[in-house]
C-alpha cells in the first residue's frame, strides 16, 4: 500500500474552504470579461435559482 | 373474470422482495458500511429528504468494440456483464422508458436525462435508437425537458449515422485520452490496434458546423506520467463545448498506478493543465469548475468532488436497476440493487442503503474526512475511490492526497486572482 496516498487527517493548520470575495462587488467579479473566475461566478448565480437544486451527475457522460 | 396483469403482481412483488433482500445479504458482507452499519432510520430522523432520481443511464449495449485496459465493465472485479444480454431486449427497454415516463409525471418533474451508454450504445444500432428515444419522448409529459445524451468511443459514429440520429434530438460525448500514443495505449480494438483514428474522426465530424448542436463533450481519462499540457492541447484542437478529466478508477484494495512512485501524480498532472486552462480558459473542464464552484461556496455537478446528492440510476441490458456501474471496480455485484425496471419504479432505489449513502453529504463521510478542513469541498471524492475490503465506502478517497494538492492549488490561484482584482478596483486600475 506504499504506492497509495495517505489521508491527511489531522491537518488542522488555518485553511479558509471559501474564497473571501466580500472585498469585490458582484458586479466586478462578472465583468471579467470570459475569464473563467467570471464564468465560475456566472454558474454560481445560475445555480441560486436552480428549482431542482444542485445534484451530482452521471460521471462517464461529458456534460457541462 | 382474473386480470393476468393483476395476478401476477403479488408474485412479481414477492420475487422483487427476494430480489433485494439477497442483494442486501451479499453487500452487507462485502460493504458492511452502508449496508450493515449505516443508520438510514436516524437519517431519515435527521431530516435527510431523497432527491429524486434525474439521471437515467440505460445500458442499452452490454458488449463493446474495443478493449480498452482500465475499463471498470469488463477489466475490474465484478463481471456481471457476462450474463446479460448482449442488447437489452424491446420488452425492457419499452419498461423503462415508460417507468421514466411515470416517474417524471408523478413526480412533477421539470427535467430528466437520459443517457444511452454500454458497453458501446451505437452497437444497438440506429434504427432502434431512434425508436426507443422517440418513445421516451412520448412517455415523458410536455411539462419535463428530456436530455438525450450518448457517451461513445465514436468508432461508429460515422456522418450516415449522426444524420439519421439528428432527428431525435441526442448529443453525443466521445471517450478520447489526449494524445494519439496515450489514447492508443490504452483504448484498443480487440486486436489491440489503437483506435486514435477513429475517435478523432468522429470528433472532426462533431465539430462541423452542421453537427455542433449534437456535441456534448469529451472524456478524458488521466494518465499520469504522461504529458499533460499535450493532452489538453490535443483536447483543444477538437474544440468540445465541454471536458471532463477523469480520475482512472482504484480503491483502497486496487490503489491507482503511481508513476516513478511520485507522492500525488494524478494532481500533478491535473495541475498543470489547470493552470494552463485557468489563464486560457478555452473550453469548460468539469472537474475544475466543481472545484471553483465548491470554493466560491456553491455546488459540485459531477460525482468526482464535492457533496452534493448523487440522483442517478443505471438500468441494464437485462432490467436491473443499479447503482453507478463504476462501483462494479470495488467488487462482485457491488452495483445491485436487487430491483428490476419491469417491476419497480426507479424511485424505489430511494430506499437502497448505497443510494441513499450518495446523498446524505457530510453525514456520510468518515470521522478522518469530517476533521480535515477540505471535506467541504472534496466530499472524499467519488464515491467508488473510498472503497476498503471489509470495510466499505466510509473511507478517505485512495486518491486522498491528489485531491487536497489539487484543492489547496486551485484555491491558491483563485485567490490570488480575486487578492489581484480588489487591488486593482482600489487603486483604479483595469
Amino acid at each position: 500500500m506504499d504506492a497509495v496516498s495517505a489521508p491527511t487527517a489531522g491537518d488542522q493548520h488555518a485553511w479558509a474552504p471559501l474564497i473571501d470575495v466580500s472585498d469585490l462587488p458582484l458586479t466586478e467579479l462578472l465583468s471579467t470579461g470570459d475569464s473563467v473566475l467570471a464564468r465560475s461566478v456566472q454558474r454560481l448565480v445560475r445555480s441560486l435559482d436552480d428549482p431542482d437544486g444542485i445534484i451530482s451527475a452521471f460521471q462517464s457522460y461529458a456534460s457541462s | 373474470m382474473i386480470d393476468a396483469a393483476t395476478d401476477a403482481r403479488p408474485a412479481t412483488a414477492g420475487s422483487a422482495r427476494a430480489g433485494v433482500a439477497a442483494a442486501r445479504e451479499a453487500h452487507r458482507a462485502a460493504a458492511p458500511w452502508p449496508y450493515a452499519t449505516l443508520d438510514v432510520a436516524a437519517a431519515r430522523r435527521n431530516g435527510w429528504q431523497p432527491a429524486p432520481v434525474h439521471d437515467i443511464v440505460l445500458k442499452i449495449h452490454q458488449r463493446c468494440n474495443l478493449a480498452c485496459d482500465y475499463c471498470y465493465v469488463y477489466e475490474t472485479v465484478d463481471q456481471s456483464w457476462r450474463d446479460r444480454p448482449a442488447a437489452m431486449p424491446q420488452d425492457v427497454w419499452e419498461a423503462a422508458v415508460d417507468a421514466i415516463g411515470r416517474h417524471a409525471q408523478t413526480r412533477g418533474s421539470r427535467g430528466v436525462r437520459v443517457i444511452l451508454h454500454g458497453g458501446e450504445p451505437l452497437l444497438f444500432g440506429t434504427e432502434r435508437i431512434g425508436a426507443l428515444t422517440t418513445r421516451l419522448r412520448a412517455a415523458v409529459p410536455d411539462t419535463c425537458a428530456v436530455e438525450v445524451g450518448m457517451q461513445t468511443n465514436g468508432v461508429l459514429l460515422t456522418e450516415r449515422r449522426l444524420e439519421a440520429l439528428r432527428p431525435h434530438g441526442i448529443t453525443f460525448g466521445v471517450s478520447i485520452d489526449g494524445v494519439p500514443e496515450v489514447h492508443d495505449a490504452h483504448r484498443v480494438t480487440r486486436s489491440g490496434r489503437g483506435s486514435f483514428a477513429a475517435a478523432a474522426r468522429a470528433l472532426d465530424l462533431l465539430r462541423r458546423p452542421e453537427h455542433r448542436a449534437s456535441y456534448a463533450g469529451i472524456l478524458c481519462t488521466v494518465s499520469a506520467g504522461t504529458d499533460p499540457i499535450a493532452c489538453y492541447e490535443q483536447l483543444l484542437a477538437f474544440d468540445p463545448p465541454t471536458v471532463d478529466l477523469l480520475l482512472p478508477h482504484a480503491n483502497w484494495q486496487h490503489p491507482p498506478q503511481r508513476p516513478h512512485d511520485a507522492a500525488t501524480p494524478h494532481a500533478d498532472w491535473l495541475i498543470a493543465v489547470f493552470d494552463r486552462w485557468y489563464s486560457g480558459g478555452e473550453t469548460r473542464i468539469r472537474l475544475f469548475e466543481d472545484v471553483i464552484s465548491l470554493l466560491l461556496g456553491g455546488g459540485s455537478r459531477s460525482e468526482q468532488i464535492g457533496l452534493s446528492p448523487a440522483a442517478v440510476v443505471v438500468i441494464e441490458s437485462d432490467g436491473a436497476i443499479e447503482q453507478v456501474d463504476a462501483l462494479k471496480s470495488a467488487y462482485p455485484g457491488a452495483c445491485a440493487t436487487g430491483l428490476d425496471i419491469r417491476h419497480d419504479e426507479l424511485d424505489s432505489v430511494l430506499d437502497d442503503p448505497g443510494i441513499i449513502a450518495r446523498q446524505l453529504g457530510p453525514a456520510a463521510l468518515s470521522d478522518t474526512c469530517r476533521a480535515c478542513p477540505v471535506h467541504r469541498v472534496c466530499g472524499a471524492g467519488h464515491y467508488a475511490h473510498r472503497f476498503r475490503p471489509a470495510e466499505g465506502f466510509h473511507n478517505p478517497s485512495v486518491y486522498c492526497a491528489d485531491l487536497r494538492k489539487l484543492i489547496d492549488h486551485v484555491h491558491g490561484r483563485l485567490s490570488e486572482d480575486v487578492r489581484r482584482r480588489v487591488a486593482g478596483q482600489v487603486t483604479g486600475a483595469s
